[in-house]
């Protein structure tokens, strides 16, 4: 208590400069921070983007399909496996899809289209296909159109577009559908070339009548994706050829673009803390010489060096401490307003984002790590500081310090 | 009487560069209880080495340093500053208090370091603070005293664990005469009272008129010990 006491009392010697510190301390932690909390958001954005609209946390699919995406890797589904499945613990939902690349003629006008048979219930509790109509809906033997391809087609509701490709086993794929919707999906990539069809529809179409090219699994919030991925897999034949990928396996890309990203992140972060970090050392270092003779007094009367060591590990830890307590209390609230209230990007800014495949939004993580890994960076640096002023006292001749 | 300090052949030597210099050679040396002793000599004589190794500061090139019957020339460092907070007060020229403590709590701080219990350091620290007559300047810090109220308080810090001597350098030097007068008084007082022995090093005549024993060195020698 009495080494406390003198630690805190010491501290305010020099108010202002102690004032100063902590202060760069409350804005380091205060922009780490939210700088991380941007940084992680986005990504999740794109992460929940991604999943959402193209792979699932999970999904099932032929071994083979992830090389080469075709009809041929088709797989059989029916009602008795999805029982099996979504019986698995922290599954919330599975969404069959079959997917096939066509070409997609109106009138005078031909384009590739990526044709996706969906059951449009599930698509919607996956990424709210539904509020993404812009007109009509989906019909049994109808076809919804992304805004931009059926544009470019030239198409309109009610309006005919033929479509023709290859089906399961280089069988003919071809037919004719009513345009019974348009939807702009979020992903400008979906919006230039997706064809949306009843999943039997789409069945029917590529000639695989009870097959998927792939089932995406999302799970319960907190539900751990490692446990399901294993499950689902027990329940598959060892021997089979289909399998269980998680999304980073699914999303390689995604995931080297977030590292790459976290690198040049951690750069700034680390040159600010090497920043704060001179300022805390100064301030250590100015607090620990210009006491010399008090430290050489103090032992002299009989406070032994560790007992002395000690108090200017309790300055210094109370210095950072003071300055992080404080660049939490001020960032939580920033983060929690902007987690819940995502800023809008401009026009612009907002349309070159859309091109990246991301909202245009700039989403803030509000993950508790974020908040515990500031401020134990911030401390590690802290007591890193402390070590001077320890080392000085262990070092200090008394009897030239108690007599300067 | 068992001398409360003793030195057996006592000497110092400082080896700078090529050249050993003598601080302080063969020094023996009797304090007795109550005894109020100046060390004088001219600059460079060895009083503030001497008083080093009294008050186990430095550590004696040869010979042996006793108090209360206690060798404390092989004594560790933790073993040194353990038994200096509990056998020796100190007093300095420049009053070396702890600024951002009241003059109660400087006095409370070597009881404290002891890990005395609460009640009795509060206490102890009242009643050395009234008989340095500092009672009312008790939650003043040393910022807010005088030179001779601080030097008060640094003797009464020195005498809170009621050690077994107070060493004091100089302690009048940055006293006007008045304050100075006071101060000694006091301590004479203390001497008198409570039989503290007090050992000096000074060039003042004020202290050097109220010694009972006043021991003189030169080059690092004693060559007069006059007992009044």
């Amino acid at each position: 208590m009495l080494l406390f006491k003198l630690a805190w009392r010491n501290l305010w010697r020099s108010r202002k400069r102690s004032l100063i510190t902590m202060s760069s301390v409350f804005f380091a932690v205060l922009l780490a921070v939210l700088a991380e909390s941007v940084n992680r958001g986005s990504h999740e954005g794109m992460i929940r983007n991604s999943v959402s609209y193209f792979t699932g946390y999970l999904q099932l699919q032929d071994s083979a399909y992830m090389e080469e995406p075709s009809l041929d890797y088709c797989f059989a589904w029916d009602e008795q496996q999805e029982s099996a499945f979504a019986a698995v613990n922290g599954v919330k939902s599975l969404v069959p899809r079959v997917q096939g690349f066509v070409l997609a003629a109106s009138s005078s006008k031909t384009r590739g289209a990526m044709v996706l048979g969906v059951d449009p219930a599930r698509e919607e509790a996956l990424n709210g296909l539904q509020s993404q109509f812009i007109a009509g809906n989906f019909e049994s033997g109808g076809i919804v159109l992304a805004d931009r391809l059926a544009e470019r087609l030239g198409l309109a509701l009610g309006d005919t577009v033929v479509l023709l490709g290859q089906g399961y086993q280089s069988q003919q794929a071809a037919g004719a559908y009513p345009v019974t919707g348009l939807v702009k999906p979020k992903l400008p990539e979906l919006r230039k070339q997706t064809a949306y069809l009843l999943l039997p529809d789409a069945q029917v179409l590529f000639a695989a009548e009870g097959m998927v090219s792939s089932v995406l699994v999302m799970p319960h919030e907190n539900a751990s994706i490692s446990s399901m991925q294993k499950q689902m897999q027990s329940l598959l034949p060892a021997d089979g050829y289909v399998m269980v990928r998680n999304w980073e396996e699914l999303l390689p890309e995604l995931l080297a673009a977030i590292e790459f990203d976290n690198a040049s992140n951690r750069i700034v972060l680390v040159i600010l803390y090497i920043v704060i970090g001179f300022g805390i050392f100064g301030t250590v270092l100015t607090m620990t010489l210009e006491r010399r003779k008090e430290f050489g007094v103090l032992v002299s009367v009989g406070m032994r060096r560790g007992r002395l060591a000690l108090m200017t590990l309790y300055e210094t830890l109370l210095l950072g401490g003071m300055g992080v307590i404080a660049g939490l209390l001020g960032s939580m609230p920033i983060v929690a307003w902007f987690y819940d209230h995502p800023v809008p990007l401009s026009a612009e800014l907002g349309e070159m984002s859309e091109n990246f495949g991301v909202d245009p939004f700039i989403y803030f993580s509000a993950d508790p790590s974020i908040f515990v890994s500031q401020a134990g960076i911030v401390m590690g640096m802290c007591a890193l500081v402390a070590l001077y002023p320890v080392l000085y006292v262990n070092k200090l001749n008394v009897l030239q310090a108690s007599r300067a | 009487m068992t001398p409360v300090l003793q030195t057996l052949s006592l000497s110092k030597t400082y080896n700078e560069g090529p050249v050993d210099v003598h601080a302080l050679r063969n020094i023996n040396l009797e304090i007795l209880p109550g005894e109020f002793t100046v060390i004088v000599g001219p600059s460079g004589s060895g009083k503030t080495t001497l008083l080093n190794m009294l008050g186990g500061l430095d550590t004696p090139s040869e010979g042996k340093v006793f108090v209360a019957g206690t060798d404390i020339s092989n004594m560790s460092e933790n073993e040194l500053i353990d038994f200096r907070l509990h056998h020796i007060g100190f007093v300095f020229q420049a009053y070396n208090l702890i600024p951002v403590l009241t003059a109660e709590e400087n006095v409370s701080f070597i009881l404290d370091l002891q890990g005395r219990p609460a009640g009795e350091i509060k206490a102890r620290a009242a009643e050395v603070l009234a008989e340095v007559g500092l009672a009312d300047r008790a939650k003043n810090r040393p910022s807010e005293l005088s030179g001779g109220q601080q030097q008060r308080v640094a003797v009464a810090r020195a005498l809170a664990a009621r050690p077994q001597y107070v060493l004091a350098d100089e302690p009048t030097a940055n006293l006007d005469s008045a304050t100075a007068f006071s101060l000694l008084d006091t301590m004479k007082r203390l001497n008198e009272d409570e039989k503290m022995t007090f050992l000096f090093s000074t060039h003042d005549p004020r202290v050097i008129d109220r010694a009972s024993r006043v021991i003189t060195l030169v080059d690092g020698e004693i060559s007069s010990d006059e007992r009044r």
